[in-house]
């Protein structure tokens, strides 16, 4: 018998009896899809789909309900429950509660655009038509900034 | 290129100067030009208030649309690459 084989099942042993905090690594994946998408708010393609966002929170869930095989505590039921709702929780967020109302109108690829004047941002009227009849313009509405 | 919220002048002001913007942004503070454009996103302003869909136009020189992009969810953001793609073949078909 060697030295090791002896310390060995001690050091296993004290392993057992300290409580497994693994548990918490599902929510922990799962919050992090918060500012995974805060930080790449700049980048179209991820605002627009969150990818990033909802692979952490679907990872979340799976390792959450993976701890659960070894882990039956309550407290690992609590996290995998709750870590699966965030995930339902967001997607619901991001899919239906974003959702816009549909374009009553907007003029459709071939028609013309109505006409205006708006101040521009030193207060001076521009008309839109003043514009594109200079070369092909790009118009775009954005939500403004707050 | 030209941008229009419903943010007052002076808001657009400061967002073009923070920005360095290469481009104005007009003002439609009673959302007047979005609402002519279909695009009234009413109470969708944070602090109150109406605001617009997201939405992109490409107008040839006779005020027609060649392209057009509006948002379904309030995060869509189209890529840049895919308007210049765009700008690019429609302008290479039709100067």
């Amino acid at each position: 018998m060697s030295t090791t084989e002896t310390v060995n099942p001690t050091q296993e042993e004290r392993v057992a009896q300290r409580p497994s905090k693994a548990y918490l690594i599902g929510p922990v994946l799962a919050l992090l899809s918060i500012p995974a998408y805060l930080i790449w708010l700049d980048v179209p393609r991820l605002r627009s789909t969150a990818l990033q966002s909802f692979a952490l929170m679907i990872a979340g869930t799976v390792v959450s309900l993976m701890t659960l095989k070894t882990d039956r505590r309550r407290r690992a039921k609590g996290a995998a429950i709750g870590t699966g709702g965030f995930l339902l929780l967001g997607a619901g967020m991001f899919f239906f509660a974003a959702k816009l109302p549909p374009p009553a109108g907007a003029p459709e690829v071939g028609a013309r655009v109505p006409a205006f004047t708006l101040p521009d941002q030193s207060g001076q009227p521009v008309n839109l038509a003043s514009l594109y009849q200079r070369g092909t313009t790009l118009l775009v509405f954005y939500r403004g900034h707050w | 290129m030209i941008a229009v919220s419903v943010d007052a002048p002076s808001e657009s002001r400061d967002v073009v100067e923070r920005l360095d913007l290469p481009f104005d942004i007009l003002s439609d503070v009673d959302a007047a030009v979005v609402r002519q454009f279909g695009l009234l996103h009413a109470g969708g302003n944070p602090h109150g208030g109406d605001t617009t869909v997201p939405a992109m136009f490409l107008i040839g020189r006779e005020g027609e649309v060649l392209w057009r992009r509006i948002a379904q969810r309030i995060q869509d953001r189209p890529d840049p690459r895919e308007i210049l793609d765009v700008i690019e073949r429609l302008t290479a078909a039709a100067p």
